[in-house]
């Protein structure tokens, strides 16, 4: 066995663009960008190469987040980038930026094995997911609560406990909302699973059923209802190719 | 720098026991008990994690968050021989054992001494526009003049270092085996209702 989320990445294909994070938002199909590694203004197809790979083995926790950053800064002063170009985010080589993309995808990716490894079994015993701070932030976003009751409204609460913790169902389309930005919050990350916006610290806990019961959530007669369903094509067409190698290591030579 | 949990009976019963049964069941029972194991580790870790930013503290640095997101990319999987759960993170092999850690590459390892070069490589400090230099006077240190011309001392040089073991970074050996075995008889059990 492989660790999944290294092996979904390494399948991920690239993508260069010369457009903004709201341009790529706006005019690539979301299924696309899921399937795809890009970054924000960067052209440079063999720099994806390189962020890719490096991606992948700071998911396998291969290389530090200082060594990975140090491999894509090396990658991109061939173009002549450096850190010392200033512009925070917008800096390809700048600290900020490679920290965020670099902890973005792997949560990303292990959020997908995730769900994808969600069974009848696990989803009857734990039928929810709490979404709970992990990272601290020195200034942490205080529109949560804003974000969960948008998200809710929108699809009527289907399998959502209104507040004021954060708990779903795995298979309510909340998590999509949520992910899609739901009450027009344009740091949403287009997924329906964390983070779902931009250095989100946040991320899912499990809920057992004696707390779904409790919450009214689930009843006892109630089947489970596997969160696949809600992955998006693009998620479901990376689990096919990683399944097709087996997630192991000699199909990825 | 991973750390990787394998799920494999071990007791000469439940070994006899789990080899009769069909690889599609003993396949659902290690799935179900990697995936509780997963949980409880990520849970842990995620509570241990917010007591281990000494050092980004002593230093007036920003915590990396190393610890918290390796709580959150807790993933599990399994086959009909065993199970797994892959903890990906920096400073969790050392739950089991102490680390020795050498240099593969370098001269000497790099400990930082300042909030400019706390969990960043002396690559990086001379990307970002640093002159690093060391001083015959303070052997073992690593100095850096910064863009805007300050010297700092940016990192103690070491030729090797030993973490000691911290083994509360992790659930005790009965929590996990306990959490293994309460998933498998659930589904045992949930088999033959």
């Amino acid at each position: 066995m492989m660790d999944r989320p290294q092996v979904l990445l390494r399948l991920k294909e690239l993508l260069p663009t010369e457009l903004g994070s709201a341009e790529i938002r706006e005019r690539f199909p979301a299924e696309l960008l899921r399937r795809s590694i890009f970054s924000a203004k960067t052209l440079y197809a063999s720099y994806l190469a390189t962020l890719r790979g490096t991606c992948a083995d700071f998911a396998a926790g291969q290389i530090s987040l200082a060594d990975a950053r140090l491999r894509l800064v090396g990658a991109l002063s061939q173009f002549g980038l450096s850190p010392q170009d200033g512009g925070g985010l917008s800096n390809l080589a700048g600290e900020r930026r490679l920290n965020l993309i670099l902890k973005t995808q792997k949560q990303m990716a292990a959020s997908v094995a995730d769900i994808e490894s969600q069974t009848d079994d696990s989803v009857f015993d734990f039928p929810a997911w709490e979404l709970t701070r992990f990272s601290t932030r020195s200034v942490p976003r205080e529109d949560w609560p804003g974000r969960w009751s948008a998200a809710g409204d929108s699809v009527s609460w289907r399998g959502a406990v209104k507040g004021p913790r954060m708990i779903a169902l795995k298979a309510s389309p909340i998590w999509a909302a949520l992910g899609n930005g739901a009450g027009g919050f344009k740091d949403a990350l287009g997924n329906p699973y964390p983070p779902f916006a931009f250095s989100s610290g946040l991320a899912w806990r499990e809920m057992s059923r004696a707390d779904c019961l409790a919450l009214g959530l689930v009843k006892k007669s109630d089947k489970p209802l596997r969160p696949h369903a809600s992955l998006a094509p693009g998620d479901k067409e990376l689990i096919a190719a990683a399944a097709r190698t087996g997630f192991g290591k000699e199909a990825l030579a | 720098m991973s750390e990787t949990f394998q799920l494999h009976a071990d007791d000469r019963g439940l070994k006899s026991l789990l080899s009769r049964l069909s690889d599609s069941f003993r396949e659902r029972l290690y799935r179900e008990a990697a995936h509780d194991l997963a949980r409880l580790v990520s849970g842990w870790l995620s509570k241990a994690a917010s007591s281990r930013h000494r050092t980004a503290n002593a230093l007036g640095a920003q915590p990396t968050n190393n610890l918290e997101l390796a709580a959150s990319s807790v993933t599990s999987d399994a086959s009909p021989s065993g199970g797994e759960v892959f903890v990906p993170g920096e400073g969790i092999t050392r739950t089991f054992h102490a680390v020795d850690i050498v240099p593969r590459h370098a001269r000497a390892l790099t400990l930082p001494l300042s909030r400019f070069s706390y969990a960043t490589r002396a690559g990086e400090m001379e990307a970002r526009g640093w002159t690093l230099f060391s001083v015959k006077s303070h052997r073992g240190i690593l100095f850096g003049k910064g863009p805007e011309g300050k010297v700092y001392a940016l990192y103690a040089l070491r030729a090797a270092v030993h973490q000691p073991q911290d083994r509360a970074l992790m659930p005790s050996d009965r929590a996990m085996s306990d959490t293994c075995a309460a998933a498998m008889i659930r589904i045992m059990r949930r088999a033959v209702a």
